[in-house]
Parts: structure tokens; C-alpha cells; sequence
């Protein structure tokens, strides 16, 4: 067996093997291939004691039911989690007026760090890491609630300052726990900073942060790029679609409102090369989606394309065109596109 | 190994939170104004049942060159009041574009808000010019409809914006009287404004700039617990009469504190 390191390594050996018994029975039903008793069942002996070397070591699904399970455990996860954030803000305004500074602070101090050791409590006793990634994430909405509850009661400016510390907690708890929910939250982080940096060193107020939205494009470009430079298998398509998005949502939003800018241009003109831009890069991350089998930004890229096309139809012609004849155009295009695809596609199947 | 992203994370937590509390201490350890006002100033905020904590609004009047109390509603200025083309580029806003060009409007409505100190003068000229604007309304008003009016503009807040600028050491020179001028952060914005004539109902141009204070920071200021409890307790306003005066402190900083609390 090749050397696993991961639990997503450990998954996609177990896909491997299922793959293999399902090809080798088609090969035997088909009598293409018959493998004598014994070798049969030494194939079959060393595929189970592989599903189980990896069942025990990884705590991987080797079966449907558990792959199913292990979906809901997921959802019940981040739905808990996202519960219990809540629950820490109720409670921390349901008391706070009734106790003194000092300990408002001390619990505000406690918690996020109480939160980190539950984190790495549950992680050492579950190598499936769901009560771990719901406690980190509760570590991290208590380090938000700390900074913005000490903010609000020292009646102290708020600052951009505080994403960037938020953004490093996350990232610590991702990268030591293998975790993409603090992963995403803490490039979101990033990307806040970064746009409301730029926007201070202009001497505009740090909650313009959306206000231009070219702001996002440089970070979310490298953003787009890291997993090139420095690759993580399983935290790759987080930073590809985090990327993809940084730079698709202004493109967007820029295509429809140009007076948010920076281009020295009048507002049409801008909004027309955006829309070029979008023209352009829609289908290149598409087809970088296809070639290089990055399913996260072939998907990003379908979705952003879709929605930059509807958005321009509606522009163009909905106020001239009679309403039926307007969603014919765009089922008809709909089918041109499906047909492109479908082309692509097979001309993928015969390359590959 | 293991333990070194832990200790990371939980020192990130602490070395955040002794950053915060080392810039307030710094904060409070010079204070550079001193208030005292009253509930008309400063109203109060209780939370309800899902929040125990206490805090005072600021409550100012941002007259510029309009009225927001006006009770025709419609200000026909035809010229920025304090806040005007100057005071903006003051606080760090590019007016050198001519309203006369034609581009001009795009690129002001453009601008985005930007950080600034605002001057707010405790029951000083402003507010007199504008009570006595107010009552004289009031009366002719009174007057017309043959009632007494229920409004007294006198229990409205006596706290009114007046300057702004970039630099609070500036303008506190310009305004040294600690007990009467109060200087705080704001964000403020640029208003390109359209001219209207009433008599011609007709757009003048060109326009005029304008500075719009858009929100004083921090605009509530948080009650500490015993404070908390003494306003929690007070019983409820009788005719508009304010029940408290609170001593406002503010640090290097210009971050504010309740540094006392005084049933009236």
C-alpha cells in the first residue's frame, strides 16, 4: 500500500479499492477476466485488510451507509456549531450588565481560550475531527466576541486591525487541525483586511472595505495562485474558489456599477471593459476548471458565467424586447452553451 | 511540536488582548477633555431582556447648512453653513475639481467618507441662534392653530456641531474651553449639493460642496456596572425633564468614558 498520510489521502484509497472490486467483477461477469479461487480470494483479503488498516488508522467511511452517516454528522456539525456561536454571544449580553469590568474581561479572556483546549481535547479523542471542527469554530466566534465586546465596552474605535488577528487565529486552527471552515474564514478575514488597508492609506474610513471593489482583486489573484506555488491537497480548492470569487464578485458587481472604480474613465466605459474582463475570464477558468481538473473553479466559473450572462440579457434586453421573446433567446442560448459543453466534454473523454 | 500551533493560537488571544487593554490604560492616563452633560445629550439605551448592558448616546445637532428639524421640511440654502469647501478640504477631501465642469458632480458623488475631527459646543451661540429660531417658529405656530405646542425645543440636546478639521491639537487651540467644546473622531462625507429656487422652482447651477458629519465614533459610549445599576433604577421621564448628568472623559486617544453618573 503506498504511504498515507492524511485522512483525505486514506478516503481516496478507500474510493480506489471500491473502484477496483466493482471493475474486477464487471471483468469477471463479462469472463474477460477469471481468477482461480485461491487468487480471488487473496485479492479479496488483501482489499479488506486494507479497508480495515485504513478504517483503524483514519477512522475513513469503507461502507455507503457510513459515507451517508458521516454527510449528516457534517451537517449536524456546522449546523452546531453555528448554534453554539450563538448561544456564547446570548449569553455573554445576557450578563454582562451584571457584572463588573474586570470580570467581563476575564471571561471575554477565558472563553476563546477554554474553546482551544476543548478543540484539542476533542481532537485527540476523535480522529474524525467533527466535535473538533465544531469547537474551533465556536474558539473562533469567542476570539471575535472578545475583541468586539473589549472594544465595545472601552468605547474603542473599531479597526480593520482586528481581521488580521482574527484571520491568524483561524489560520493557525486550520492548518493544525486540517480544518477548511477556519481555512475559508480566515482568507475571508484576509481579504477584509487587505481592502480595508487599502482604503485607510487613502484616508477614507476603514468600513468603506466594499466600497471599491478592485480592492479584492490583487489578494484574491494570489490567493488564486497559491495552491501552484505551495500546495496542501485538501486545502487547495478552498484557496482556488476563495481566490476565483475575490476577483469574479468585483468583476461583477464593477460590469454593473463603474463609478465604484478607480479607473479615471466615465462610468460607462468602465463598466464595459468589466464586462470584457468577464468575457474574457469566465471561459478561461472554465476550461483552466477542465484541463487541470479543478472541479471547485470549472464550477465557480459555470456559475459566475451564467449569472454574468443573465445579468447583461436583463441590461441589454428586457426593457425592449417583448418579455417571451426574451426568455426564448435565453433558453436558446442555454442550449447553444449545453452543446459547447457537451462538446468539450467529449473531446476531454478522448484526450484523457 | 503538537503544542506550538496551540500555544500560537492561545497566545495570539492574550497578546491581542494586552495590546487592547495597554491602549486603553494609555488612553485614560491623559485625559484631554472633560464634560459634564445631561440626559438631552446623552440618552440612554437599555438592551432589553437579551442584553444586561447600559450605554448613553451622544445626541448633537448637525446643522450645517440645513435644518434637519426644519418643519417645512425643505431647506432652500443657498450656500454651505459652517461645513463648507474649505473646512472639507480641511479634513483632507480633494474640492479642487470647479463645480462648473461638467464631470465635477460624477467625481464628488464619487467620494467616499473619510475620518476627521468634529467640534461639538455645549449650549454656546449655535444653540441659541437655533432656540430662538425654534421658539419663534413654535409661537407663530402656537399662534395659527390657537393650542399651546407640546414641543419645547429646550429639552432637545444643547450640543452643536461647529468645526472639523484633521488635527484635534488644531482645533482644540481654535476652542479651549474644555467645559464648553468638545472635540471627538467622526466620519464625515462630502455632499455635492443641488441649488433649488423656490420662486422659479428651478434647479441653479452650479451646486455647492458640503460636509455631512455622518456618525461621531463612538457614538455610544458604554455605562459601566454600578453606573449601570443607578440608571437602570431611575423611574421614567417625567415631560421631558432629564434625570442624570454624566461626567464624560476622554483620553489620548479621543476614546471616551463615564467617569461619573449623578441622579438630577
Amino acid at each position: 500500500m503506498q504511504q498515507i498520510s492524511s485522512r483525505q489521502d486514506a478516503q481516496r484509497q478507500v474510493e480506489r479499492v471500491h473502484d477496483f472490486r466493482k471493475c474486477l467483477s464487471e471483468l469477471e461477469k463479462e469472463k474477460i477476466l477469471t481468477l482461480s479461487a485461491e487468487d480471488r480470494r487473496r485479492v479479496d483479503d488483501y482489499l479488506d485488510h486494507t479497508l480495515d488498516q485504513l478504517s483503524k488508522r483514519f477512522d475513513v467511511d469503507v461502507t455507503e451507509s457510513q459515507r451517508q452517516i458521516s454527510l449528516g454528522m457534517r451537517v449536524i456539525s456546522a449546523l452546531g456549531g453555528l448554534a453554539l456561536c450563538i448561544a456564547v454571544f446570548l449569553f455573554f449580553y445576557r450578563i454582562w450588565g451584571l457584572v463588573t469590568t474586570p470580570v467581563q474581561v476575564s471571561i471575554l479572556v477565558a472563553v476563546p481560550l477554554g474553546m482551544l483546549a476543548a478543540t484539542e481535547f476533542a481532537a485527540r479523542r476523535e480522529r474524525t475531527l467533527y466535535f473538533a471542527s465544531l469547537l474551533a469554530v465556536v474558539a473562533l466566534a469567542s476570539f471575535v466576541l472578545n475583541l468586539t465586546v473589549l472594544g465595545t465596552i472601552f468605547n474603542i474605535t473599531a479597526s480593520h486591525r482586528a481581521f488580521v488577528v482574527w484571520g491568524a487565529f483561524a489560520l493557525i486552527l486550520a492548518y493544525h487541525y486540517g480544518l477548511r471552515i477556519q481555512l475559508t474564514a480566515g482568507l475571508l478575514s484576509l481579504l477584509a483586511f487587505f481592502s480595508a488597508s487599502v482604503m485607510t492609506w487613502q484616508g477614507c474610513n476603514w468600513l468603506t472595505l466594499g466600497e471599491r471593489p478592485e480592492n479584492f482583486l490583487p489578494l484574491g489573484s494570489i490567493l488564486f495562485a497559491i495552491p501552484a506555488v505551495r500546495s496542501v491537497p485538501e486545502f487547495d480548492p478552498v484557496y482556488r474558489s476563495i481566490g476565483a470569487l475575490a476577483v469574479f464578485i468585483p468583476v461583477l458587481i464593477l460590469g454593473m456599477q463603474g463609478e465604484l472604480s478607480y479607473l479615471p474613465f466615465a462610468t460607462g466605459t468602465v463598466e464595459r471593459v468589466y464586462q470584457f474582463v468577464a468575457f474574457v475570464i469566465a471561459p478561461v477558468a472554465i476550461w483552466f476548471g477542465i484541463t487541470r481538473r479543478h472541479r471547485e473553479v470549472l464550477n465557480l466559473g459555470a456559475a459566475f458565467f451564467a449569472i454574468f450572462l443573465i445579468s447583461r440579457f436583463v441590461a441589454w434586453w428586457w426593457d425592449w424586447m417583448p418579455k417571451y421573446v426574451f426568455f426564448f433567446v435565453v433558453g436558446a442560448i442555454a442550449l447553444g452553451l449545453l452543446v459547447s459543453f457537451r462538446k468539450l466534454r467529449a473531446r476531454a473523454g478522448a484526450s484523457a | 511540536m503538537r503544542y506550538a500551533a496551540l500555544a500560537a493560537a492561545a497566545g495570539l488571544v492574550i497578546a491581542a488582548d494586552a495590546f487592547v487593554l495597554i491602549g486603553v490604560t494609555r488612553n485614560r492616563s491623559a485625559v484631554v477633555d472633560q464634560i459634564e452633560l445631561t440626559e438631552r445629550e446623552l440618552q440612554l439605551r437599555l438592551g432589553g431582556d437579551e442584553n444586561s448592558g447600559v450605554s448613553v448616546r451622544i445626541g448633537f445637532m448637525d446643522l450645517g447648512n440645513d435644518d434637519p428639524l426644519s418643519f417645512t421640511g425643505v431647506s432652500n440654502a443657498q450656500e454651505a453653513g459652517w461645513f463648507n469647501a474649505a473646512k472639507l478640504a480641511d479634513v483632507g477631501f480633494d474640492v479642487r475639481a470647479p463645480l462648473t465642469d461638467p464631470s465635477a458632480e460624477i467625481k464628488y458623488r464619487r467620494t467616499l467618507p473619510r475620518d476627521a475631527f468634529v467640534v461639538l459646543e455645549y449650549g454656546g451661540a449655535a444653540w441659541e441662534a437655533w432656540i430662538t429660531r425654534r421658539e419663534a417658529e413654535i409661537a407663530k405656530l402656537s399662534t395659527e392653530a390657537k393650542l399651546p405646542h407640546p414641543y419645547d425645543p429646550r429639552l432637545s440636546t444643547r450640543l452643536f456641531s461647529i468645526d472639523a478639521g484633521g488635527d484635534p491639537v488644531t482645533l482644540r487651540r481654535r476652542y479651549p474651553d474644555q467645559a464648553k467644546y468638545l472635540i471627538v473622531k467622526a466620519v464625515v462625507r462630502l455632499v455635492h449639493q443641488r441649488r433649488w429656487d423656490p420662486k422659479t422652482s428651478r434647479e441653479i447651477k452650479p451646486g455647492y460642496l458640503r460636509g455631512y458629519i455622518q456618525e461621531i465614533i463612538p457614538s455610544e459610549i458604554h455605562v459601566p456596572a454600578p453606573d449601570a445599576a443607578g440608571l437602570k433604577s431611575l423611574k421614567p421621564r417625567a415631560v421631558g425633564a432629564p434625570r442624570y448628568t454624566v461626567t464624560l472623559r476622554y483620553g489620548s486617544r479621543y476614546e471616551p468614558w463615564v467617569s461619573a453618573m449623578r441622579p438630577m
